[in-house]
């Protein structure tokens, strides 16, 4: 059985101690790495994809989940919830690494050579716009990161301010500049 | 020109607020009062609206094959750990939970809401009693040159003025023994939207450097027409800046007393428009111009949002404000134009439409040939369309909207048909304005800056033989002109954004001559032009998937070269992703002669991949650049 790994659906089942995904927990948690596979093949694509949506780079999602899956045996002593805030849980696991990761390797930097090409990707005609995906990927990585947290994630100002280290008026700009440059990216025409 | 568009429509930051807040809660605010009559602007808050939607839509990604085999090593193999950039989540304390999500959040019962706004409000006019009777704080500070990290001196500098620049670094300039110091001044050059963001055109102004005190210090001399400028910091790679926040720091001019020039501060509020300091320049104007209506106009103690503010503006009497302004200007014979912008503003910001449109009238009665006429009678006509007036009350107006549109293109900066105007005379204009409009949108004015997209001349007027000329004229002008920067030195981001839009033109125009010489029937021309224009992507660094491959496409499908024509249009799909569905199923079609759906499927996937090839090769070199 795949267990659900949207947050919101709760727990699937039981979320006591006699279910599945409890004791798979409980048996990564004491070193059993074939349960880590198992947990990793259920909550793999989350980690790697909300990571991915973040970073905006493969490589640094797969860093994210590596990172995320070869510690989590000793994090799990952490985890106090039910089964069912499981996935909810690595997702916020996974956000918060991935801007860790961020902030690694973040640094201001010039427009190279690379990014002039994604400068003038914006299309000529709606049939040739960008779809939302390249569009984002052309954001700045503060930017995506605010747009994903509020839009996807679902944190509020003041919650991407703690996360992020900034003021929650500072996160309300970059929404609001993230939303602009991806909509002249889409083609909108105000 | 802000106060004039922003007080007319809300701008883009106040909608995407705007459209994060429940309809209950948003449509009492004067934004929502405003959304719920524009349809412009509601559309405007759909789109920002269906942008998470979208993004919540598009699925996860999976993790590639290989990732656990990678993990499994890394748990049966802890020893030695591998090094890696990502720090420790033991530093970073990522293993601690994120915040909760929001609907944990508790809502309080409309009612609970409404006591507890009572409760608020009786607190809140005591606070405000107290501070108008006891503790009057009088205006507030004066606008400064932010911040204790940079001094400039004089402070106000007059018109040609010396200015010796005082900086104490940031820690990421203090490793330089000189840094730059860049400036944009009011009304030198043209800001682009991007500007606004990015810090505006900068051009380097003077080179700090450190002195004993550990101070970094400078000095220019502002122009013989300074009002004001616009400054940043940058290290001498031009990698780091320091400003005002995200902002640039603004230096207003005055005189030898310190006292600001009136100018000086009206071109300050436009190029601090959107930062923070805006609500400083307005309360300066206040207090040395309390005359003039521009530091009323926009102030933000007049937004009405929310009920604090509400009763803050019983007292300090918005409306009371503005009525008299209203009555001390309204029957002198001739009035400035910037008090005139400066009161329609006004009239805008309290939702007085009716005012905003007789203060708009003699603006463009008085001052038709001022850069911000033509916008403002749009804005005007766009209100009453809105409030629903008729349409013969419509066609009625649009006469001096055709007048004011052929003093504008004969302005420095060109006419800006942009906003209402083209949709107006399209919809209400008859035969001969119709023409005219379209005449001017092809004339470009050559001082007209460079803006996102292009012209596209519409097939129904190009049977015309002066639009049809015109219009070749301008295309083949911009391809001429080439990509030259106004100033020596601009700040990278903001060159590069300039250049790139440069560049965007150029190439449009090209693809813009391509379509036209194919429909004249010169199909050579049109295989030339649309060459250019990948030629140029190509240089840019661009892995195919502009509009130049698919006029190509058209040209080489005129001259019979159908398999030349197929890998064009496969090509054309590169960045068109979900959306070229239906284009790429017209355009198998058209080739369907020379070769069925399932080669001309594989010619866009295999396109589509050199174009993924293309990007991860560009990237890869950048990341190698960069690690030198």
């Amino acid at each position: 059985m795949r267990y659900s790994s949207d947050p919101s659906l709760g727990a699937v089942g039981s979320s006591g101690e006699g279910h599945p995904l409890r004791r798979r927990l409980e048996r990564a948690e004491a070193g059993d790495v074939a349960a880590l596979g198992e947990l990793f093949s259920e909550f793999g694509d989350l980690v790697y994809g909300t990571a991915l949506r973040l970073t905006g780079n493969g490589a640094d999602a797969e860093d994210v989940t590596q990172e995320l899956f070869v510690r989590l045996p000793r994090a799990l002593g952490g985890f106090t919830g039910g089964a069912g805030a499981f996935a909810g849980w690595i997702r916020r696991v996974a956000v918060r690494q991935a801007l860790t990761q961020l902030r690694a390797g973040r640094r201001r930097r010039e427009v190279g050579v690379g990014d002039v090409a994604l400068l003038l990707a914006p299309a000529d005609t709606p049939l040739e716009r960008l779809s939302i995906e390249s569009a984002l990927a052309r954001l700045s990585p503060e930017h995506r990161t605010v747009f994903l947290l509020k839009e996807v994630e679902g944190y509020g100002h003041a919650e991407i301010a703690e996360l992020l280290g900034i003021t929650a008026a500072n996160s309300e700009v970059r929404l609001h500049r993230a939303r602009r440059q991806l909509r002249e990216l889409l083609g909108g025409s105000r | 020109m802000s106060i004039m568009t922003t007080g007319f429509h809300p701008s883009f930051d106040a909608l995407s607020a705007y459209a994060d807040q429940s309809d209950l809660d948003a449509a009492r605010t004067r934004v929502g009062r405003h959304v719920a009559r524009c349809a412009s602007c509601s559309a405007t808050v759909t789109e920002i609206r269906a942008l998470g939607e979208s993004v919540r839509g598009v699925g996860l990604c999976e993790a590639p094959e290989g990732l656990w085999a990678r993990v499994e090593k890394q748990v049966r193999e802890p020893v030695p750990a591998p090094v890696r950039e990502t720090p420790s989540p033991a530093q970073d304390d990522v293993w601690r939970p994120a915040p909760a999500l929001r609907p944990t959040v508790h809502q309080p019962s409309p009612l609970r809401r409404r006591s507890m706004r009572v409760a608020l409000g009786v607190l809140a006019a005591a606070v405000v009693l107290f501070g108008v009777f006891v503790v009057m704080p009088g205006p507030s500070p004066l606008f400064a040159t932010a911040a204790s990290r940079i001094a400039f001196t004089p402070f106000r500098p007059a018109p040609g003025a010396r200015v010796q620049v005082r900086y104490r670094p940031t820690p990421a300039m203090a490793k330089y023994d000189h840094v730059v110091l860049l400036g944009s001044y009011a009304g030198h050059t043209p800001m682009l939207e991007a500007d606004y963001y990015f810090g505006g055109p900068n051009d380097s102004l003077a080179v700090l450097r450190r002195t004993p005190d550990g101070m970094m210090a400078g000095e220019f001399t502002v122009p013989s027409d300074f009002l004001s400028v616009a400054l940043v910091v940058e290290d001498p790679t031009g990698t780091v800046y320091d400003g005002d926040g995200r902002w640039s720091w603004i230096l207003v001019g005055g005189d030898a007393r310190g006292k600001p020039a009136l100018a000086s501060l009206l071109a300050a509020s436009e190029q601090a428009h959107g930062s923070g300091r805006v609500q400083q320049i307005y309360d300066t104007l206040q207090r040395y111009f309390p005359d003039h209506p521009a530091g009323y106009a926009m102030a933000k103690r007049y937004d009405g949002r929310g009920m604090f503010s509400d009763l803050l503006e019983f007292f300090t009497g918005a409306e009371r404000k503005y009525a008299a302004f209203d009555g001390k200007l309204e029957n002198r014979p001739q009035l400035d134009a910037e008090r005139t912008v400066a009161m329609i503003a006004f009239a805008n910001h309290i939702d007085e439409p009716g005012e905003a449109a007789k203060w708009t009238f003699r603006f463009t009665r008085e001052h038709p040939d001022d850069p911000r006429a033509l916008s403002a009678y749009g804005d005007m006509l766009h209100a009453m369309l809105v409030r629903g007036i008729s349409a013969d009350s419509v066609r009625r107006l649009l006469p001096r909207l055709d007048s004011l549109a052929s003093l504008a293109q004969l302005l420095p900066g060109g006419a800006q048909l942009t906003g209402d105007g083209p949709y107006l005379i399209d919809q209400y204009g008859d035969d001969a304005m119709r023409r005219h409009w379209a005449l001017l949108a092809v004339q470009r004015n050559p001082h007209m800056p460079i803006f996102w997209g292009g012209i596209i001349v519409a097939d129904r007027w190009l049977a015309d033989p002066e639009i049809h000329n015109a219009a070749m004229a301008t295309l083949h002008r911009i391809v001429d002109e080439g990509c030259r920067s106004t100033v020596h030195y601009r700040r990278s981001r903001t060159n590069l954004i300039w250049g790139s839009d440069c560049l965007r033109e150029r190439m449009w125009a090209f693809d813009e001559l391509s379509r036209i010489s194919l429909r004249d029937g010169q199909v050579s021309a049109a295989r030339t032009f649309a060459d250019s224009s990948i030629a140029m992507d190509v240089s840019a660094g661009g892995c195919f998937g502009r509009r130049g491959y698919r006029e190509s496409g058209s040209a080489k499908l005129a001259a019979g070269d159908t398999i030349a024509a197929a890998r064009a249009f496969a090509k054309s799909f590169w960045y068109t992703s979900s959306h070229g569905r239906p284009l790429r199923d017209s355009l198998m079609r058209v080739v369907a002669p020379a070769m069925d759906s399932a080669r001309f499927n594989a010619l866009v996937r295999s396109a589509e991949e050199e174009g993924r090839v293309c990007v991860r090769t560009r990237q890869a070199l950048q990341k190698a650049a960069e690690a030198h």
